[in-house]
């Protein structure tokens, strides 16, 4: 016999009427925690009954209904917010993904010396019709590709920050934090200051995501791919070590850096922050798995 | 994935529900309704919690490791084996001392300015 019905009519429908309430809480909160609410709730309304009869029982709905308004409005609101911590992620990772292709784009203004080389070494010069095209295309997308890049690596690092932050701990979060100041800093500084001053802030975003890479590398608090920050991180600092601090070393290549280096180096970059992206934004489902510490209020 | 424990000064200041269900489990496990009946008892009837509150912060404080479910059940015949008990994590102690060094350390600023005193 279900041990309900043995119970005052008014208690069987307060836990009816309950458990009807209890259908507004998300389905996950409900699923885990609605067996033991109800059942603290027939408890509760047991010990009000006894008490003080029908009057204890209303006095015991005036209190729990105010409860239940407070904390459906409150793990709706946790749900609104994880999902909104999940889309933030998975867009960011899409970013770093698009800041691969992006920062490829940047090699368009140079693009004419890779159709002459193309053309030359198998002995068919780039037509001024392809040319012309090229010289079109590139004028437009000049100015764009290295702003747009710091913008979206800048976006990458903040994904990174919210979903690796925390299990890779506090100097790991300090390193991307200067990542993203730097990222910031250096999308104004492009428009504003001489391009050394960018360079430099560059490299210091890229430094962030570097510090970050040696980190996990220890931590390791991604499923795969904790090797790319370091890889995508390393070089622009590199670069901009030697073209500043030690430009002889890269004389040793040439009056003027050659192509296939810069476009190596390029190339490298952007394939280690297209995967980090897509590793990134394929995370999302251990997201939801986590609690931010930061939704500890109660 | 190695995920780094948080500090148990990185949860301070708890808030009053946090801190009471801490303090209820201070002495051993319990399940859902005697955390309620023993926050109750212990603030004077000053602090009620309703399910949704109480189930509330049990799952945040499940995720931030401060308690953990037991996975032991009662006897049947004692009691209603369905239940969930709880107990604090090493985490959850280290929090609630911290939380009640805190809240003494105010307490002896309230009395070195003759707080209570000036109520009385």
């Amino acid at each position: 016999m279900d041990p309900i019905t043995s119970e005052p009519q008014s208690l069987i429908l307060s836990m009816r009427i309950y458990k009807g309430l209890l259908a507004v809480y998300p389905s996950e909160f409900r699923r885990a925690y609605g067996g033991p609410m109800l059942q603290v709730f027939r408890d509760c309304c047991r010990k009000a009954y006894s008490q003080s009869g029908l009057k204890g029982l209303i006095h015991l709905w005036a209190l729990t209904l105010f409860d239940w308004l407070k904390t459906v409005i409150e793990e709706q609101l946790n749900r609104g917010t994880q999902m909104t911590r999940g889309k933030f992620i998975r867009l960011s990772g899409w970013g770093m993904v698009l800041a691969g292709v992006t920062l490829l784009l940047t090699f368009l203004p140079d693009a004419d010396r890779i159709l002459d080389g193309f053309y030359l070494t198998f002995g068919s010069p780039a037509t001024p019709a392809q040319h012309n095209l090229y010289q079109t295309l590139s004028e437009g997308v000049r100015s764009l590709p290295i702003p747009l890049t710091i913008l979206l690596i800048t976006f990458g690092l903040l994904g990174l920050y919210i979903r690796y932050g925390e299990p890779a701990g506090q100097p790991a979060k300090i390193a991307i934090g200067v990542g993203i100041f730097s990222g910031a800093a250096s999308l104004v500084s492009w428009f504003t200051v001489p391009r050394p001053t960018t360079n430099i802030l560059i490299a210091f975003m890229f430094a962030g995501l570097f510090v970050f890479g040696l980190i996990a590398l220890r931590v390791k608090p991604m499923q795969r791919g904790n090797g790319l920050p370091v890889l995508a991180g390393f070089w622009w600092p590199l670069l901009v070590i030697l073209t500043y601090v030690f430009p002889q070393v890269l004389r040793f290549l040439g009056p003027q850096v050659p192509l296939w280096f810069s476009l190596t180096i390029f190339s490298i970059i952007s394939i280690c922050l297209a995967l980090l992206g897509y590793l990134l934004q394929a995370d999302i489902l251990r997201v939801k798995e986590t609690t931010p510490h930061q939704g500890i209020r109660l | 994935m190695s995920a780094t424990a948080p500090l148990p000064e990185n949860l301070l200041p708890m808030t009053p529900a946090m801190f009471n269900i801490l303090l209820a489990l201070a002495d051993g496990e319990k399940h859902g309704y005697a955390i309620m009946l023993e926050v109750e008892e212990n603030t004077h009837g000053a602090v009620k919690m309703g399910p949704g509150t109480l189930y509330g912060s049990i799952k945040r404080m499940l995720a931030s490791g401060l308690i953990e479910e037991s996975d032991e059940r009662p006897d049947p015949v004692l009691d209603d084996e369905r239940r969930r008990y709880y107990r604090l994590s090493g985490l959850g102690q280290r929090a609630l001392r911290l939380e009640a060094e805190r809240l003494e350390q105010q307490l002896s600023v309230a009395r070195l300015k003759q707080v209570l005193e000036k109520g009385a």
